[in-house]
């Protein structure tokens, strides 16, 4: 056998999910960043790296100068910043690619933990990733995407009996509650296969039991040790008005997905029934999903090896075994797909969407003074791309809840005591879309039009 | 099905009944249901609109007529209180037909079908309002039961169905929903039971022509559409959200499902009924206690397999109910007094602080009042000779009334276009809606005003 045949061979096994990881990549590379609080996650990195201390305090807003706020996402932060650095809103944009292929590889392992032939798994596994695609951000939550598959995926090979697996468990959840706030979910996947050791596989709890109380000592060691509480108050009151922090409509492309992933893991309970570790793992990321539409993935993430398993057992039943690919031909369509995924790398958006924000008052915004009301969602990218200008409100949420965000909302939606809002916060400039009562009532006032666009609409006290 | 089973869920429909009619009549729907129930009384069917004076002549949905009749005769009879007592009758139907379904799956354990029961009947309180809607809620609660013995092959359920589907379809348009579970049970049956195949076909057959025995015919069939393309800023059609108290009873519901389902399955005979309406319970809140009616008697079956399974000792008891008729008798006689106080001591006023009740006095005559979309109703019944804007009705208003009204209410752009085109008078509006604040900066005459409305004579 040559030595292209033999390593082909060995690439045959995982051939499904490096091809999973392949499309992935090429899926996930194809459009350019515009999520609105990329830039503020990049703003705070280049602070941390430029002055080499972590960013405790507030500096970006008019409203809350100084105020303390969460360090969850310090090393995320960097982590985006150095590669941007490094190569600009390409870079960005392939590593966010090279992230979802990681995350996709791990999810083609895992929707086979539970013994599904690949088709079965590929059946599930395609609308997993579709689904997924929506939660690929150019944020720090995409690395909580990530390392939750890779836990899970660690999970089902210790619950195989892998030491290895287990070992590798806390450190990651160090990393993760460094990366990103949704750390909780790490440690709760790991408690779920402790609580299925403890009351199903007597033997392997010990086990589990140590590697939950490593992970849960390990998260601790981070700058803010206790954003844990943080994290789960976020879970139990989301702020609605945010698009992503609401429940999840299923009539909406992503909703419907979710929906068929609910409804299946209702039917096939019914129809083939279960084991305890997925009453476990689904119904809390379950209730997580259908409390924030942003929380979708983790849910659908932990039912897709359930799932596949299920329409293993009733679609393809009646069939023989599968017969498997010859080892070199999954090797070769695996090394191929690879090939092309790199090639893609030079189709990958060069510079980032920014039509959905104001970009024709910049100029304006840059060279004006005083206090500026901004549009929620515009205040990220202005604290990147007017510096000059310190933000009402942006995607920092928690910094602004709840008297500023109150006092934001007030005032936008013209309710009675705008005028007192506008009057202490001493705002000489407003940065709205042009169909928030506001801006209506303050151009019949006659506040001056610095920049006006189809979608924004920049006012200055007269 | 023995009578022996009917004591508990009947006094667990007087006890719902007897909650339900604490409340007053309140509802702003029940006033424009009410005002047309008196216009069938007097005069028949109006098949187009002469309440508004923004869509007057459109096209109006007939669907809720039977409903509508029976909530204006109840009021007729009774005042206030007729209303509240047919509530309570609704009320106790729903929660009886929830209870008997579980009771009936596990008849030896009357305490765990009730404590199965009990999540469903408390998230159907959501929907104990003055309103048609309730009337189809108890239907389903019905039709669960009965498909439920249609899956098992039975006859007679396959006879009744079509008969409820014709008073379903005639109070409620929520009856479509009930047809398209009684095909999916109907095709699930066929597929099991051969010898059953041909009452099968006839029953899904006499219940498609059962839901088009109403005035709206075919129209009646076109009212799902708002089910796929829901107004979500009703709070009604809102996405369900498990961080409510609706919310997360309805979490309770599905997630205990699920686990049941997980151990003790169910086969494709559950799914078929289960999946659909999980389906529909997800789309919007006000769909949510229908998931947990449907599931009671799933869960009332299986938890005990569940709690075998889990303790590995226990079996699920199969010795048939050894209680007494004297017992059911009085549980039955204790359902008749429990529900007889509840009437009796229900309030006999209904309660409208909520509304604009010092402005009805200063309402101009005919057309030109813009009003808030949740007192049309209200105005509709209490200020006849003053035609809305907008009311509950929805359906006629979304071909553009209703845009308009939000233009307004919202201060978008185009409100000074909208006030000009529509030719708006007077504002009944909120304090604290844009309109209202904008029209105060603007100096514009205050007609009257209280805490919740404002009165604004438009210039």
């Amino acid at each position: 056998m040559s030595l292209a045949a033999r390593a082909l061979g060995a690439l045959a096994p995982h051939a499904f999910p490096i091809g999973l990881a392949a499309a992935t990549f090429v899926l996930a590379s194809g459009y350019a960043t515009g999520d609105p609080d990329t830039y503020w996650h990049l703003a705070s990195g280049q602070w941390m790296l430029d002055h080499r201390e972590l960013l405790r305090t507030d500096i970006f807003s008019s409203t809350v100068p100084g105020k303390p706020y969460a360090l969850g996402e310090w090393l995320g932060e960097i982590a985006l910043t150095l590669v941007f650095n490094a190569g600009g809103w390409t870079a960005l944009v392939a590593f966010r690619a090279l992230l979802a292929a990681v995350a996709s590889f791990f999810l083609g392992r895992v929707s086979r933990a539970m013994g599904a032939p690949v088709v079965a798994a590929l059946v599930v596994v395609v609308w997993t990733i579709a689904l997924a695609k929506t939660r690929w951000t150019d944020r720090p939550a995409i690395f909580g995407l990530v390392l939750f598959v890779v836990v899970l995926d660690l999970l089902f090979h210790a619950r195989a009996g892998s030491r290895r697996a287990l070992f590798a468990l806390p450190p990651l959840v160090l990393l993760w509650a460094n990366l990103h706030g949704s750390y909780p979910l790490g440690i709760g996947l790991v408690l779920a296969f402790s609580l299925e050791a403890v009351l199903v596989r007597r033997a392997d709890a010990p086990r589990f039991l140590a590697a939950l109380v490593a992970c849960i000592v390990l998260s601790f060691l981070d700058p803010d040790t206790l954003g844990i509480g943080g994290a789960a108050s976020h879970a139990f009151t989301p702020p609605r008005f945010i698009s992503e922090e609401a429940p999840p409509d299923v009539l909406t492309p992503a909703g419907l997905i979710f929906a068929a992933y609910v409804l299946a893991s209702l039917g096939f309970a019914l129809v083939v029934g279960g084991i305890l570790l997925e009453a476990l793992l689904v119904i809390p990321l379950l209730w997580l999903g259908l409390s924030a539409q942003r929380q979708l993935g983790f849910f659908v993430f932990a039912a897709t090896p359930f799932l596949a398993a299920a329409v293993a057992q009733i679609l393809f039943r009646r069939r023989r075994a599968f017969r498997p690919w010859p080892p070199a031909a999954a090797g070769a369509l695996a090394v191929v797909l690879s090939v092309v995924a790199i090639a893609s790398v030079v189709t990958v958006p060069s510079i980032p969407d920014e039509t959905g924000y104001p970009t024709g008052a910049l100029a304006a915004v840059r060279s004006g003074s005083g206090t500026l009301l901004n549009e929620y969602d515009w205040g990220g990218y202005l604290i990147y791309r007017a510096p000059e200008r310190k933000v009402f409100v942006d995607g920092r949420l928690f910094l602004y809840l709840p008297r500023v965000l109150a006092d934001w909302d007030n005032a936008v939606q013209l309710r009675p005591d705008w005028r007192e809002i506008l009057r202490r916060y001493d705002i000489a400039e407003i940065l709205l879309r042009p169909s928030r009562p506001l801006v209506v009532a303050l151009r019949e006032e006659g506040w001056r039009v610095r920049a006006e666009g189809a979608n924004f609409v920049l006012l200055a006290r007269p | 099905m023995t009578a022996r089973s009917f004591g508990v869920p009947l006094l667990i429909g007087a006890a719902a009944a007897f909650i339900a009619t604490r409340a007053p009549a309140s509802d702003s729907d029940l006033f424009w249901h009410l005002a047309v129930g008196r216009d069938i009384a007097a005069t028949g069917l109006a098949r187009v609109d002469h309440f508004s004076w923004s869509v007057p002549g459109h096209t109006v949905l007939t669907d809720q007529w039977l409903g509508e009749l029976a909530l204006y005769v109840a009021y007729t009879l009774g005042g206030w209180l007729g209303v509240v007592v047919l509530r309570g009758i609704a009320v106790t139907t729903l929660a009886a037909a929830i209870a008997y379904a579980a009771v009936r799956e596990v008849p030896q354990r009357p305490l765990l079908a009730t404590l199965v029961a009990i999540p469903a009947i408390a998230l159907s309180s959501y929907l104990w309002t003055d309103r048609p809607e309730l009337f189809g809620v108890a239907c389903f609660a019905i039709l669960i039961v009965l498909l439920r013995t249609v899956s098992a092959g039975d006859l007679r359920a396959m006879a009744v169905l079509p008969a409820l589907l014709v008073i379903w379809a005639n109070l409620h348009g929520s009856a479509m929903l009930g047809l398209a579970l009684v095909l999916v049970v109907c095709a699930e049956t066929f597929r099991r039971i051969p010898a059953r195949r041909r009452a099968l076909g006839v029953t899904a057959l006499l219940a498609v022509v059962a839901t088009l025995a109403t005035p709206a015919g075919l129209a009646s069939w076109r009212t799902g559409g708002l089910f796929f393309a829901p107004p979500r800023f009703i709070q009604e059609w809102s996405v369900p959200d498990v961080a409510t108290v609706p919310g997360m009873l309805f979490a309770v519901s599905f997630f205990g499902t699920i686990f049941v389902a997980i151990y003790a399955r169910g086969g494709l005979r559950e799914a078929a009924l289960l999946v659909p309406v999980a389906f529909v319970s997800l789309v919007a809140a006000r769909f949510t206690p229908l998931f947990a009616i449907a599931a009671t008697p799933y869960l009332a079956a299986n938890l005990p397999v569940v709690i075998a399974q889990l303790r590995a000792s226990l079996r699920p008891p199969i010795s048939r109910s050894r209680r007494s008729s004297a017992l059911e008798m009085a549980a039955s006689l204790l359902a008749l007094a429990v529900l007889l106080a509840g009437f009796f001591t229900a309030p006999r006023a209904p309660a409208i602080d909520a509304f604009p009740i010092g402005a009805l006095p200063l309402l101009p005559a005919g057309p030109g009042l813009l009003n808030r979309y949740d007192w049309g109703g209200f105005l509709i019944w209490y200020a006849p000779a003053t035609p809305v804007f907008v009311d509950g009705r929805l359906s006629p208003y979304l071909d553009g009334a209703l845009d308009d009204y939000r233009a307004v209410i919202g201060l978008h752009a185009d409100w000074r276009e909208v006030m000009t085109r529509r030719g708006i008078r007077t504002l009944l509006v909120a304090p604290t809606d844009a309109i209202a604040v904008h029209a105060h900066d603007l100096g514009w005459r205050t007609i009257a005003t209280a805490p919740n409305w404002v009165l604004v004579a438009v210039p």
